[in-house]
């Protein structure tokens, strides 16, 4: 096929494919250009936004003893944060299953299921990142966001993940084993010796180039099937069309690769060999089920997360991850906590005793061990968040300050859909710190978060909570 | 490409189904006639690809099948008493990793690893969900990631540009044979002829990578079939939705029927005799009714088989919590291989309601001697069971009670009811949570009769949705959570075997002293049997069957009945039932 007449006769789409990465990425050059050059209305720090998501709820009788309750661990930073004592999304939960997935898959999202195990629509986290970069994440390895956590044993996909697509299904299942966050956030993140191999070998030029061909290809498929001319239903339709924009996000990696400079800048990270996972633990496999979990020492559990957390902060310095979700169990889950924590700090304590702390302390409801779980729960939340302030970057404030943390749980007290607890840290200043005591649905907290971004088409349909914007 | 290609990639794909080279397995009579206002002579000779009359391919918004393919992809109207699923939205069902590596194997002989087809994240997400619902699927990132890892794994396997001219029968390194092969694969991997658009995009990756520095014919070859199966031709199974009136039903075309007999009774794409017979337009009934006798009589039919009976039995997703990783596979294992030896294809088969009576199962060592049963032998054994105190049906088996990770009767009365009698149990509503706390919290430590009394206690409304779901299961308290028999729980509290079966409106239907007595009574009812029926066509469909669809059962289950009430009989009823070959297009947008 190849012939004297072929290589003159491309025209501007073979051109664009056959050229490779770099041309592809010539109209969204912003995109595309090296990170620290981008970005520049923070200050050469990349936007982020990562939800942190902990099951069963605070009230808000328990949120206002302040030092003195569960929220205890936090308060360090109630001069930094939004704290939300009274949110609901009572009017939400619809589209079927128990409570706990109705509930779960409102959590980030602000509207009700669309049918049962599909949220309403796409996650904050997913909606900003989507809106800023619709061609892809722009980091080094492109890769678009990363879900992790600690959860066991649930049936619902909404029970778990807080991770949901543009169409509302359900997005990455939370990563448990620290060493798998690892795998996805650097696998493909360029190491010295990568950046040397590069400008040994070419990279495999050929395979390059060809890879690229082959997805742009087969994303015209996609498009085809969403065209004009498409024989395809709108149900199908909004099937094909998640998987073609999540494709979108995978393409990037491909042009960033090609980009030796990018490789050689992001080299200068040093990242350790591997990462252990904490030992002693028996839920990292277990499969989603109906009933019954594994059992873990509080102990074991925390270190888990932390783990986690370790990387996902590693992440984050490194510019390999700017969009991202993190859980510490969720309402419905099944993982039999054993051991007694004790909260000291608040005069409390709880002793797990097998079972998963949503049966055996919020069905029963005794309000020393729900003080005492949440004081643990709030705990793994404010580790993430120290681990975040002490990473300095170069508009000389902090990753915390930096990225929009939004920290959130399904219930108020018990099942009950009001009353729920939300904080906003970081934002780069764009919200305002302070006690938020008025009743206000999800909805109208998550639209506030996205205007404050300037996106002002999320379709979360909620009402501004201006004195919230800066 | 220099050549006006919309005609060449129709041609090439029925040049491709008439080689004679091409379709060893045709049926008798040469292989695949073309469609009626197809140039017969075009269709019979590799490389004959009338280029001097290209195909406008119309204008956007027109109708994209190129002039000619109509006779294979335009259907009738739809038959006599036609009614396809009632819940069609979203038929796009992506292949399940079992499906995506039957294709691979089948059509490229690649044998992917499990540690391969792990990568692809697990097909259902729903407790109770069958592998092939598609609305079970939920998609993420890393799909795409193993997709496009496990084309370029699976192409580096095969020699692509050969594998091209030997469906197509061209093997010259030309355009046109670049051209009719990839006509040719894309016959396979997209079960259907080429569109003109499709044709057209793939030939343009094979010139741009072909043209590369150092590329060859082969690179060319490689990159289309890297990318066809990246494609959602390939990775989705998608009807035309749009032909038609929409709202209406319509026949399904040969290619369509082809492929949802394929995956229904293989778990993969149709073969070359199965493309060959589609492409002669939509299936006459002896037609289908022959295909399925030879698909059943294929030992591909096994992969089915195992795949609807694992899911009906919950034991896909079933995580075994309390038990070892070891016995937990016995159990997954044998509770899938009782039914399949007795309710399978090409077996001695029993009558369906059997299933519920039965006193053999299949055992391994472990699980045997679990049940107090005398060994005998190595491997998994047929154990008759009928000395082991309550011990008779499928339900009993400790794989399929162990599976239900429960011994609460809302838990295993749930599960029962839905799977068993396809009974809908809705949600608490959001008021009753406090109150479901409340009553939890109370019953916390009660056997599951004795929990199960106090909740009935408290009366209306909890009494009104409970009673229609936990006395199917009170008849098996005295099961532990692994299946095992036991007449008192750890504490020491005498367990019952007493119960009752209800009604959907929550009457009984019959006291039962033991689980033996339930089990007949279960067998006794058409409800269970029509239950099956139910399961077995969502399975097929690839959408969960609902209320509406019973016209579709009760058809089913006239032909299973005249069958002897067999499983086969059932898979062939459904296989040639109507439901199969009808499709509701689509709303219009």
């Amino acid at each position: 096929m190849k012939d004297s007449n072929m290589k003159n006769g491309f025209d501007r789409r073979l051109f664009l494919r056959g050229a490779g990465a770099a041309l592809i990425g010539l109209p969204l050059l912003e995109e595309f250009a090296p990170k620290k050059a981008f970005a520049q209305d923070n200050g050469g720090v990349p936007r982020r936004v990562l939800t942190l998501s902990f099951g069963l709820g605070i009230e808000t009788k328990l949120q206002n003893e302040g030092v003195n309750g569960p929220l205890q661990p936090l308060m360090k930073y109630a001069d930094r944060m939004a704290h939300f004592t009274n949110l609901n999304n009572d009017h939400l939960a619809g589209g079927g299953g128990t409570p706990h997935f109705r509930v779960g898959a409102t959590q980030f999202v602000g509207r009700p299921q669309r049918s049962f195990s599909q949220a309403g629509g796409p996650s904050i986290e997913q909606i900003v990142k989507n809106r800023l970069h619709p061609n892809g994440v722009p980091t080094v390895t492109g890769l678009p966001s990363v879900s992790s956590g600690i959860w066991s044993r649930t049936g619902a996909t909404a029970q778990y993940t807080r991770h949901w697509n543009e169409d509302g299904s359900a997005g990455e299942a939370p990563r448990r084993r620290p060493s798998d966050v690892f795998e996805r956030i650097f696998s493909n993140f360029p190491r010295e010796s990568d950046a040397e191999n590069v400008a040994a070998e070419g990279l495999a030029l050929l395979e390059q180039r060809k890879q690229q061909s082959i997805l742009d290809a087969a994303k015209e498929q996609y498009q085809f099937l969403l065209g004009d001319r498409s024989y395809l239903g709108k149900a199908s339709k909004d099937r094909i069309d998640n998987h073609l924009q999540t494709i979108r996000q995978v393409e990037t990696r491909l042009v960033e690769t090609d980009r030796v400079g990018g490789i050689l800048e992001a080299a200068e990270c040093a990242l350790p060999d591997d990462v252990t996972d904490p030992g002693g633990i028996n839920f990292y496999d277990a499969p989603s089920g109906p009933t019954g979990g594994p059992e873990v020492t509080w102990e074991d559990a925390q270190a888990a997360f932390r783990g986690i957390a370790d990387v996902m902060a590693l992440g984050i310095s490194c510019d390999a991850v700017r969009f991202g979700s993190m859980i510490f169990y969720g309402a419905g889950g099944h993982l039999d906590f054993q051991g007694t924590y004790e909260a000291a700090e608040i005069g409390a304590s709880v002793r797990f005793s097998g079972g998963s702390p949503h049966d055996n302390i919020f069905h029963d409801y005794d309000e020393g061990s729900v003080r005492a779980y949440q004081h643990y729960s709030i705990s793994q939340m404010v580790y993430m968040l120290d681990l975040l302030d002490a990473i300095q970057e170069p508009n000389g404030k902090s990753a915390l300050d930096n990225t929009l943390v939004v920290i959130g749980t399904e219930y108020g007290k018990n099942h009950v859909g009001e009353g729920i607890f939300h904080a906003v840290l970081g934002g780069e200043g764009r919200f305002r710190p302070g006690k938020y005591d008025d009743e206000h649905g999800f909805e109208d907290l998550y639209e506030t978060l996205m205007q404050g971004y300037g996106i002002s088409d999320s379709n979360i349909d909620g009402n501004l909570i201006s004195e919230l914007l800066v | 490409m220099k050549k006006p290609l919309g005609r060449l990639g129709f041609v090439g794909a029925l040049a491709l189904v008439g080689c004679s080279n091409s379709l060893g397995d045709a049926p008798a009579g040469g292989g695949v006639t073309p469609p009626a206002t197809q140039d017969e002579g075009s269709a019979s000779t590799p490389g004959d690809t009338n280029t001097e009359n290209p195909v406008d391919t119309g204008e956007p918004g027109g109708n994209s099948i190129p002039p000619g393919l109509e006779g294979m992809l335009d259907p009738p109207l739809a038959p006599e008493g036609a009614t396809p699923l009632a819940s069609r939205e979203a038929f796009a069902a992506r292949l399940t990793r079992q499906q995506y590596a039957n294709v691979i194997g089948d059509l490229l002989d690649v044998e992917l690893a499990p540690d391969d087809l792990e990568t692809i994240p697990p097909d259902a997400t729903h407790e109770d969900a069958f592998v092939t619902w598609s609305g079970g699927q939920s998609f993420s990132t890393s799909h795409v990631e193993a997709y496009s890892a496990l084309a370029r794994r699976v192409a580096a396997e095969v020699d692509a540009a050969e594998l091209f001219g030997a469906w197509s029968g061209c093997d010259e390194q030309s355009a046109d044979c670049a051209s009719e092969g990839i006509a040719a694969a894309g016959l396979r991997l997209y079960r259907r002829p080429l569109r003109t658009e499709e044709q057209e995009s793939m030939e343009s990756l094979f010139d741009v990578v072909e043209s590369l520095d150092d590329a060859t014919f082969a690179d060319g070859a490689d990159a289309v079939l890297r990318a066809m199966l990246q494609t959602p031709q390939f990775l989705y199974r998608l009807d035309d939705e749009t032909l038609g009136t929409p709202g209406d039903s319509r026949r399904t075309t040969g290619f369509e029927l082809a492929s949802r007999l394929s995956f229904f009774l293989w778990q993969s794409m149709p073969d070359e005799e199965l493309l060959a017979l589609a492409s002669q337009g939509p299936l006459e009934e002896a037609d289908v009714e022959a295909q399925v006798e030879r698909m059943m009589n294929d030992p591909r039919v096994e992969r089915s088989l195992t795949t609807f009976w694992r899911d009906y039995t919950l034991a896909s997703l079933a995580s075994y919590p309390t038990v070892e990783p070891d016995v937990a596979d016995d159990m997954r294992r044998t509770v899938v291989s009782t039914i399949t030896r007795v309710a399978g294809v090409g077996v001695d088969e029993i009558p369906l309601p059997s299933l519920f009576t039965t006193t053999e199962m299949v055992l391994s060592p472990a699980l045997a001697e679990m049940l107090g049963l005398e060994d005998i032998g190595e491997g998994d054994q047929v154990y008759d069971v009928s000395g082991s105190p309550q011990r008779m049906g499928i339900l009993t088996h400790p794989g399929y009670l162990a599976g239900l990770g429960s011994t609460s009767f809302v838990g295993r009365g749930k599960a029962m009811s839905e799977r068993i009698l396809c009974r809908t149990i809705p949600s608490p509503p959001d008021a009753f949570a406090e109150r479901l706390s409340e009553v939890a919290g109370l019953t916390n430590g009660e056997t599951p009769r004795g929990a199960s009394e106090f909740r009935f206690a408290q009366g209306s409304p909890c009494v009104d949705c409970h009673r229609t779901f936990e006395p199917i299961a009170m008849a098996f308290e005295q099961f532990d959570l692994q299946g095992r028999y036991t007449t008192e729980d750890d504490e020491g509290r005498d367990l019952f075997s007493t119960g009752y079966l209800q009604d959907v409106d929550g009457s009984s239907l019959g006291d039962v002293d033991d689980v033996t007595e339930l089990m007949e009574l279960l067998a006794d009812r058409v409800e269970t049997e029509e239950c099956i029926a139910e399961n077995l066509l969502s399975f097929a469909s690839g959408l969960k069957a609902s209320t509406a669809d019973l016209g579709a059962i009760e058809l089913a289950s006239d032909q299973y009945q005249e069958d002897g009430q067999t499983f086969s009989g059932l898979v062939r009823a459904i296989a040639t039932s109507p439901q199969l070959q009808s499709i509701k297009v689509a709303a219009a947008e």
